[in-house]
């Protein structure tokens, strides 16, 4: 609450032109922004273009923004949408920009290994996030956006212009196509 | 999906599947619930293909934020300033 509160006086002041407070906001959400991007494209370099899109968006709109939605949903929702063209435009050029030039490993790690270790372990991690880049764009931001960041489901909707309905359905679809990818490692707990 | 004996079982195992999402969002009608928890109790197979969705959606769900490169942070306030100067001309 006092968090929001917070915000809310940062934006108004940043509204007023005080650059300090704008650069504050940046700083309390650039991280989040940064990963949600990362997560969908699966590359470095585009996510840190989606990062400055959205601040720039962010800067631009400052007084559209009435603080109606919070601020991190509306963040989400520019980089979500910028991610999204980006993939769209790769996709049209037909460019294998495609994920994982994060040097991902091919199979899965060693099953011997616990899954709790392995939890622990970058590689493991690095295999969710493979996992995740093989789903069709809209249905990882379902993901990244519901499991990952931990958005609501009205939320993770609004932010991908779905029903409600819709956005389930796509979270079940990933999840199964996730627990299915995954299933080998996940049996031997 | 969980391995499947007969047709009926099929049709009725793939209605439950569907509603293992939500159930572990805990967005399923009470209703529902329980007679979810029944089917489990009794399905050794829906139980496994549970079991393994709910764990995948816990390892997504502890997956840590990515760390902001220091390089990519001052790029991008050096962005912002450029776009805070171009704006006051």
């Amino acid at each position: 609450m006092k968090q929001q509160i917070d915000q809310d006086i940062l934006l108004q002041q940043a509204r007023d032109g005080n650059s300090r407070s704008f650069n504050q906001l940046v700083k309390l959400h650039q991280s989040r922004v940064y990963s949600v991007a990362l997560r969908l494209l699966g590359s470095q370099s585009e996510a840190e273009d989606v990062l400055q899109e959205t601040f720039i968006a962010l800067y631009q709109n400052l007084h559209h923004f009435r603080g109606g939605s919070k601020l991190a949903t509306y963040l989400f929702r520019l980089a979500t949408n910028f991610s999204l063209m980006k993939l769209r435009r790769s996709k049209r050029r037909g460019s294998d920009s495609s994920p994982l030039s994060l040097n991902v490993i091919e199979e899965l790690p060693d099953k011997a290994a616990s899954p709790l270790e392995s939890l622990l372990s970058s590689e493991f991690r690095a295999v969710l996030d493979q996992q995740l880049q093989k789903l069709p764009a809209k249905d990882r931001a379902v993901v990244v956006l519901r499991d990952i960041e931990g958005l609501d489901g009205w939320q993770v909707a609004k932010i991908l212009g779905l029903t409600l309905p819709a956005m389930k359905s796509k979270l079940h679809r990933s999840r199964e196509f996730l627990r299915k990818n995954l299933s080998g490692y996940l049996k031997d707990s | 999906m969980p391995k499947i004996i007969s047709k009926k079982a099929d049709h009725h195992c793939r209605r439950m599947t569907a509603a293992f999402s939500e159930y572990l969002d805990k967005d399923l009608r009470k209703q529902l619930c329980r007679k979810l928890e029944i089917h489990l109790t009794g399905c050794s197979d829906c139980r496994m293909y549970f079991d393994t969705l709910k764990r995948t959606v816990t390892l997504y769900r502890s997956l840590e934020q990515e760390t902001l490169p220091k390089d990519t942070e001052k790029r991008l306030f050096a962005t912002i300033k450029l776009a805070r100067s171009k704006g006051k001309k």
